[in-house]
């Protein structure tokens, strides 16, 4: 057992400052455990995000010492403090940050524009027939998706986009990985739909390739591997467009 | 765009040098060749008209340009430019979903190449240049 500090941006953005709590954390303590420390037993007004616990449900990214991360699932003994101060190891914990997400409060930020980015890209299997009973798969089939479907909806990778953070209207990381989820779902039926939203300079052909989402994501889903091969379904779909006027349907 | 947001581009700290800080430098060599090719033709639009003074305009224009700092520059130009033509090579190779997944070993072994590249090159310079 050992005290640290966690340096809290408190307020709202009109008001806020940096507060600092001395808090005593074990070997396998986790961010998360610190806030609920500070709330329990320091601070009962400290706002915070947090339901899971076991990084399933995506509501704790934060930002540890500017890194986007869910707080449930980072150990202190796995990260370098921010700074040593009187000897006391000191983190600093900060709302997610990015144009997509208005702070609130606390460490409470609103998720409103990420999910209507993600709703956009049409985030469902979607069929031209009605189909009667089930739609097999082969693990074959599964595989080209599986890991695009542990996609939390935390929001790290888009805090930590450096295009996302300067271009509010790019759709960002985790909507574009959940579009090329969906196409690359051998059950679905409307790639072209989804093709024609994110088939724009604000779509897919946003994205630089700095993978830091790929860094960012506690998941492993690699969004910035995903982008890459949307952009080469992009531009077969955008081919057929120019030459043969198909558009998505 | 956003400026604020934008200046989060030259965050360095926390990022990986085959990520971040690679999309971070593509950018910066990315001005800097910008800036040079501006000079370039600026400096090259001013020996218009130079055969009126029978090429000496030129003449002493190469004589500026062949200097021992100018061809120091020359070669620090050459590896800005080896560096954003490697990177953009990978990026070319990742935007079309190759070597996507193997981020890392892409972004060295593009970089060993730009490098060797670079030595090369300034190698003909130099020699071309004390063999004058
Ligand atoms: S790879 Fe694309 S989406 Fe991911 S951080 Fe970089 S620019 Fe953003
Ligand atoms: S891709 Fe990863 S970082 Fe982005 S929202 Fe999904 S789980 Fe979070």
């Amino acid at each position: 057992m050992e005290n640290i500090i966690l340096r809290i941006k408190r307020g709202d953005p009109n008001h806020w400052e940096y507060r600092d709590y001395d808090v005593p954390v074990e070997k396998d303590s986790t961010v998360l455990d610190a806030l609920y420390y500070v709330r329990d037993n320091i601070d009962h007004s400290l706002s915070f995000r947090a339901s899971c616990r076991m990084e399933v449900c995506g509501s704790c990214a934060m930002m540890v010492n500017s890194f986007p991360t869910t707080t449930c699932s980072t150990l202190f003994s796995k990260i370098k403090p921010a700074k040593i101060e009187n000897g006391k190891k000191v983190y600093i914990i900060e709302p997610l940050r990015g144009e997509s997400f208005k702070w609130i409060r606390d460490l409470v930020v609103d998720f409103d524009e990420f999910f209507k980015k993600h709703e956009s890209i049409k985030p469902y299997l979607i069929r031209k027939d009605n189909p009667e009973g089930q739609l097999i798969q082969s693990p074959k089939e599964l595989k080209k998706y599986y890991p695009l479907t542990l996609c939390i909806k935390c929001g790290a990778c888009v805090a930590a986009c450096p295009i996302s953070n300067s271009d509010p209207n790019y759709l960002g990381p985790a909507a574009l990985t959940a579009a090329y989820r969906f196409n690359a779902d051998s059950r679905d039926q409307g790639k072209n739909l989804r093709l024609a939203i994110v088939s724009d300079p604000e779509g897919c052909w946003r994205c630089h390739f700095s993978s830091e989402c790929s860094n960012a994501c506690p998941k492993n889903v690699d969004p910035a591997s995903a982008i890459q091969k949307l952009k080469v379904q992009s531009t077969g779909y955008e081919l057929k467009r120019i030459f043969l006027g198909k558009r998505g349907e | 765009m956003s400026l604020k947001g934008s200046l989060f581009w030259i965050k360095i700290k926390g990022r990986q040098i085959s990520d971040g800080i690679a999309f971070l430098f593509h950018r910066l060599t990315g001005l800097v060749i910008l800036l040079y090719l501006y000079i370039h033709f600026a400096a090259l639009s001013q020996l218009i008209g130079s055969q009126s003074t029978g090429g000496q305009n030129f003449q002493n224009f190469l004589k500026t340009v062949e200097s021992p700092p100018f061809v120091a520059l020359d070669i620090l130009l050459f590896l800005v430019i080896f560096y954003h033509g490697a990177n953009g090579i990978r990026l070319v190779f990742s935007e079309f979903g190759i070597g996507t997944s193997r981020r890392k070993l892409f972004f060295w072994i593009m970089m060993i190449l730009g490098v060797i590249g670079w030595i090369l090159l300034t190698y003909i310079v130099v020699k071309a240049f004390l063999g004058r």
